[in-house]
């Protein structure tokens, strides 16, 4: 029986290609930082980042960066004594990293949405995901590490009876309990060793995105949406007390050892330590520049590194007894500073629908070539608005690729919805392609840089038709993803040749992608209907047709210039005198023909704009037709 | 008939939206029309058989009784056109601001004729007269006939606008001749096909789909009448010290309590300054959404009545889970399309008032595949979305959504849901209150009409109107343009507006009238009318009401008005050209959940209450 259901789960979805156009080594956060790890041990921070990538640091040093995800990291957890880290992303998947050396050495796609916050028990091992698929899952660490290219299964225990997004996530050391945090406006409670359901606690008013639970698991401490923090007795399902020391949603908290203090961050700035046996008596820490996201103790626990939607992350004193008791003041800035980078906020594809014009958070702008896959201008802080209007060419081409800025960097998204990544064809002139025999050979943009992009993988071309004009960076992150889902792949551009690579890209790369890069696709040119008129001034007795009849359709290629259609109207619509004369088809351009003129005397115009010879037909519909009724051009006689 | 799955609001666009989608059709149907009235053979069967009809009135003409007003007949599959004339015309306020409509009309037709006689260059004028209305649809196409006369060639949509004041003037001439014979609306009927060529064919229509395209119609032509002030400012000079229409009197009662309440709380009479002098701007825009400009020019010709009384706006709010960043959006619309939910566990009798409150103030969770493009996140983020409502209008259509398009086709939904009498409105600032400490100071919204859809499908159904027996005496009350100027004083308004709350024939009963013993439509203690209800105004045959009041009484085996609160109101339920009075309770039976019952409420019109003053 035919399964009539639309988006049936057997359905396979279409699979995009995506590259992000990226430095070789992204040494600063480009964009906020959701999480912060500390291995005291060694003294490095680990800083889990919104532009994909999990950076390692020794005080203020960059190490190295952490680089397989391929959307917003939300949460990352060091275990095993901080040689391994683990990492929830809403690419949806959690990895398992080596965290000395710095690469992923497994995947786990169990979660269906946005992997939000993780939770540690550091005596057990065992670490626990959640996120917007309400679904809990406990990881065995040990199990996890394990994990081979072979031996790739692992087992799971499921958390059930979240009925909405979790948001935060909480377990004790020795793993007796676990709370999580949701829309639900309530934390729910379960013991992560017989997975029972424990409890509800209601009391917010707003989504819970921050959750503590003590080390005995006794009590519990809630950060909301709702601006307050809830100090919880999970032996008596009670709220002991409710802090409110902010104005605005509490986004993240840390609770000293023994419970006897809160520090608090969020959406209003503001870090706030507060003495939880007398709420009244509370220090700001600090003030930040962007809403908090994230907080973690230093080694010696006299500080806190704090992470924010902007790409700096501050280490800020926190208060003592001294400033308690308000004989000292606090310190108006930071012990220490990891500066971030900017993230590209604003991008602007310019006409040529090759070149990118952006502007970053600190004001800069610069220009991006799509089919190079780099930078190409820096601008400085300039205006994007003068800039984007400089660069306004009076050129039409298709759309063909789709621009992402989630994580602070350009992402192109080839083959995404309705957009056809090979819809756009220019000369090789056009293209800038010099050393190419005929300059106005056409060339497709999306075969270009899709040849380009896997150029390592297929091997060297052989056939001219299919040679390679431009190539990216051999650091450019290729991404094979489902569209507007989960991501299948990621690989480096110049990792594609490796054997294992190899496999997997034969597995993955969509069909779609395979019979064009190889397939010359000339029959997929883009056609433009339109009429052509002449000219009241043109005489009646040069018209091989009446000038009263309605002229013939025609149908051409959207790139053909205005030259072609003189030489067309040279030799098919105007005679030599007599209006059945015949013979003149085979006239040269350029060379009188037999009416006597030549291409440069035929003046075409449409909406009485004079058209330049060298504008194309799509360039005419877009900018002076403008209107998707067929094209009509008038032409005329003009002596020169 | 053809329905559109409506989103959760629909705009003022909408309208538009579903011209262009029966576009393709219309222009079939309009081809087969030339054709049907090329062959005069085809035209000879229609005759017919609307004759047909029409002598098959005559035959149950005898059984007929009194009619309370006068009825309109069933010209074929014209129930949906029937409820919805029925219920314009008992809508508070409406035939008195279309009486003026009309005037306005007339008058710059007029003026524009005296400035012919003195311009020579007048060509030019006519061109750029019309320029900016053609660019409606319905207005493209200027009629020439019937109005050779007229200086400004007229659209469609003015003829509709007019013919139905023919309409009502006609009726309320049936009405003092005391005639019981069934009209044809013929001509409104043919106008309403002129310029919303979906109507054509003799199909059942939706009533709904009716009701949107006249409001819309009636709303064009006042922009046009504005927009040819507006270009001319010099030609109506004279006009433009007209006096506004005090609609808002009647509306706009809030504010005055309030001040009232400050300057002595006992008094019940809801007197204040500002209404005396309710044409200053600041008072008015200090106590309405600020939105809706009561300055006097809006109350000049070309004054929106449709616009001011049926537009409300929506508010969608939504926030990202993510950055909780909050973007807000505000549409305008003319009715409020309301889900049918099962109402079985959700809601008990008590909270019956607040129904709509909850199937309309919503909040939806974006989430899943459907996540939210946050702008501030570059990314798609989980969301929440509110709809509220910023403004309610004057009169609130509430559009039950009881037909769905499915793979099946178009069903419907008979689920019962209740229909107060009296709802509590649920804009936004209303809502607000209710969270606080302060009284709740929540306007109220009454129910004044009612379109009933019977049957278990759209094509096969019949449309009734159930209407509030009520001449609307207090719409015409101290008309300030029907009056020389300056003649309005705050006394006298305030006063007619007491005297009017009652909206009972006066033969009902003496503890129905008023101690002030009103007895006279035209001048009632020094309060003047406006001469318009003599023209088009409703004139109820209260001998029939009362009548019927009697039969009740005897059926019920009491006096109904001694045992029910006496100010309660009469009903008129309006079947094509049977129009019967009922009381409340008998309404109240009519609206109540019967088993499997394919009578349901279908569209309902809700009247903002003024504000009673509370001790």
């Amino acid at each position: 029986m035919a399964n009539l259901k639309p988006g049936s789960q057997n359905a396979r979805k279409k699979v995009q290609v995506s590259m992000v156009i990226c430095e070789a080594e992204e040494r600063k956060h480009r964009s906020g930082v959701n999480a912060l790890q500390l291995d005291p041990a060694l003294d490095r921070l680990y800083s889990a980042g919104r532009d994909s990538i999990i950076r390692v640091h020794e005080h203020e040093r960059f190490l190295q960066s952490m680089e397989h995800h391929t959307d917003w990291v939300n949460d990352i957890v060091l275990c095993c004594g901080g040689r391994h880290l683990i990492s929830a992303s809403s690419d949806t998947t959690v990895k398992v990293w080596n965290a000395h050396k710095g690469f992923c050495m497994s995947t786990l796609r169990t979660h269906k949405d946005y992997v939000k916050a993780l939770a540690y028990a550091k005596d057990r091992e065992q670490v626990a995901s959640a996120g917007l698929d309400k679904s809990i899952y406990l990881w065995d660490i040990n199990t996890l590490t394990a994990l081979t290219a072979s031996n790739n299964t692992v087992t799971t225990s499921s958390l059930i009876g979240s009925k909405e997004s979790i948001y935060s996530l909480a377990m004790n050391p020795s793993g007796s309990v676990i709370v999580s945090g949701s829309t639900e406006k309530a934390l729910r409670l379960w013991d992560p060793r017989t997975c029972a359901k424990l409890f509800k606690l209601k009391g917010h008013s707003d989504n819970v995105k921050a959750l503590v639970v003590s080390r005995d698991g006794t009590q519990c401490l809630s950060g909301s949406s709702d601006g307050s923090i809830k100090h919880w007795n999970l032996g008596t399902q009670r709220i002991i007390q409710t802090i409110r020391v902010h104005t605005d949603s509490v986004w993240a908290l840390l609770a000293t050892e023994n419970f006897t203090y809160v520090i608090s961050g969020g959406r209003d700035k503001k870090v706030i330590m507060t003495d939880l046996k007398n709420i009244s008596n509370y220090v700001i820490v600090c003030v930040e520049e962007a809403p908090v996201l994230k907080m973690c103790f230093t080694a010696d626990q006299q500080a806190v590194w704090i992470s924010t939607s902007d790409s700096s992350i501050r280490c800020w004193k926190l208060p003592t007894d001294k400033h308690f008791k308000e004989e000292v003041k606090m310190p108006t800035q930071p012990i220490s500073l990891i500066p971030g980078g900017a993230a590209i906020r604003q991008a602007a594809v310019l006409n040529d629908k090759r070149h990118i014009l952006t502007k970053d958070t600190h004001g800069h702008v610069a220009l991006y070539d799509v089919l190079r896959a780099r930078k190409i201008e820096d601008l400085g802080q300039v205006n994007f608005q003068d800039e984007l209007k400089n660069r306004f060419k009076m050129v039409y081409v298709s759309n063909w690729f789709n621009v992402d800025l989630k994580t602070g960097m350009l992402t192109i998204h080839l083959g995404q919805d309705e957009v056809d990544c090979f819809s756009a064809w220019v000369s090789a002139r056009d293209a800038g392609i010099r050393d190419t025999p005929e300059p106005d050979h056409k060339v497709n943009y999306g075969k270009l840089l899709l040849q380009a992009l896997f150029e390592h993988w297929r091997g060297v071309e052989t056939d001219p038709e299919n040679r390679l004009y431009f190539s990216v960076p051999k650091h450019i992150p290729l991404i094979l993803s489902e569209v507007g889902g989960r991501t299948l792949y990621r690989v480096l551009v110049g990792d594609t040749a490796g054997d294992t690579e190899n496999a997997l890209l034969n597995d993955t790369v969509p069909n779609w992608v395979i019979s064009n890069i190889e397939d010359n696709c000339t029959n997929k040119f883009i056609k433009v209907q339109f009429y052509l008129q002449p000219h009241s001034s043109v005489p009646s007795h040069l018209l091989k047709q009446d000038r009263m009849k309605k002229p013939d359709r025609l149908v051409a290629n959207d790139f053909i210039q205005c030259r072609k259609v003189a030489e067309h109207i040279l030799e098919k619509l105007l005679g030599d005198g007599s209006a059945n004369s015949p013979g003149c088809g085979d006239a040269e351009s350029n060379t009188p023909s037999n009416n006597g003129y030549t291409v440069d005397q035929i003046e075409l115009t449409c909406n009485d704009q004079v058209l330049d010879p060298s504008m194309d037909l799509r360039t005419i519909k877009h900018f002076i037709w403008k209107s998707s009724s067929d094209l009509t051009l008038y032409y005329k006689i003009i002596n020169k | 008939m053809t329905i559109l799955e409506n989103e959760v609001i629909s705009m003022r666009n909408k309208l538009s939206l579903s011209k262009r989608k029966y576009k393709n059709s219309e222009q079939i149907k309009r081809k087969y029309l030339y054709e049907e009235e090329d062959l005069p053979a085809k035209r000879q069967v229609f005759g017919e058989m609307i004759n047909g009809y029409r002598s098959d009135q005559r035959n149950n003409g005898d059984v007929l009784q009194d009619s309370p007003v006068a009825t309109l007949s069933n010209m074929g599959n014209t129930c949906f056109l029937n409820s919805v004339i029925y219920t314009l015309r008992f809508a508070p306020t409406f035939l008195h601001n279309l009486h003026h409509l009309i005037g306005d009309l007339g008058l710059v037709n007029s003026k524009f004729s005296q400035h012919k006689a003195k311009t020579s260059s007048l060509g030019r004028n006519i061109g750029a007269l019309t320029g900016p209305s053609s660019r409606s649809t319905s207005s493209k196409d200027l009629l020439t006939i019937g109005s050779s006369c007229d200086f400004i060639p007229k659209s469609k949509v003015q003829i509709v606008t007019e013919k139905l004041h023919e309409l009502f003037v006609t009726m309320h001439t049936l009405e003092m001749k005391d005639s019981t014979d069934p009209y044809q609306p013929v001509a409104f009927l043919q106008a309403v096909r002129e310029a919303n060529s979906i109507f054509e064919g003799n199909n059942q229509q939706d009533a709904h789909e009716l009701l949107v395209y006249l409001l819309d119609n009636i709303r064009e032509t006042c922009d046009i009448l504005a927009q040819q002030v507006h270009q001319y400012p010099d030609l109506m000079n004279e006009a433009e010290s007209m006096s506004p229409v005090n609609s808002s009197k009647i509306w706009n009662v809030r504010r005055s309590w309030k001040k009232t309440l400050k300057k002595d709380k006992n008094t019940k009479e809801p007197i204040s300054e500002e209404q005396a002098n309710g044409s200053n701007p600041i008072d008015y825009e200090d106590s309405t959404s600020p939105e809706c400009n009561y300055g006097g020019n809006r109350r000049r010709i070309g004054y929106n009545f449709v616009a001011e009384d049926f537009e409300g706006i929506t508010l969608r709010r939504t926030k990202c889970l993510e950055c909780e960043s909050i973007t807000e959006r505000k549409e305008p619309f003319y009715d409020i399309p309301v889900p049918i939910i099962s109402l079985k566990d959700s809601i008990d009798v008590l909270n019956e008032c607040d129904i709509f409150r909850k199937a309309c103030v919503t909040t939806e969770k974006l989430c899943d595949a459907n996540k939210y493009l946050c702008e501030n996140c570059e990314r798609y983020n989980e969301a929440s979305r509110e709809v509220l409502f910023e403004k309610l209008p004057n009169i609130m259509v509430l559009q039950l959504k009881r037909f769905t398009t499915s793979s099946m086709g178009v069903q419907k939904v008979n689920t019962y849901v209740p229909t107060p009498l009296e709802i509590e409105c649920f804009c936004q600032s209303c809502c607000l209150e209710d969270n606080t400490e302060s009284p709740v100071l929540r306007h109220r919204y009454q129910l004044c009409c009612v379109i009933m859809h019977l049957g278990g499908t759209m094509a096969s159904g019949h449309y009734i109107a159930y209407v509030k027996a009520s001449d609307h005496l207090e719409d015409y009350a101290d008309c300030t343009r029907d009056l020389p100027k300056g003649s309005l004083s705050a006394s006298s308004s305030e006063k007619s507006l007491n005297i009017l709350k009652f909206l009972k024939p006066k033969t009902l009963g003496n503890a129905l009238i008023d101690k002030n013993g009103l007895s006279s439509k035209c001048v009632m203690n020094g309060v003047r009318m406006c001469k318009s209800i003599d023209c088009c105004g409703v004139r109820l045959n209260t001998n029939v009401i009362e009548n019927s009041i009697n039969c009740y009484s005897r059926k019920i085996g009491q006096d109904y008005y001694s045992t029910n609160a006496a100010n309660e109101d009469m009903w008129l339920e309006c079947d094509d050209e049977s129009v019967r009075p009922l009381t409340t309770q008998e309404f109240k039976e009519e609206l109540g959940f019967k088993a499997n019952s394919t009578s349901t409420p279908y569209l309902l019109f809700y009247a903002k209450m003024p504000d009673v003053a509370l001790d």
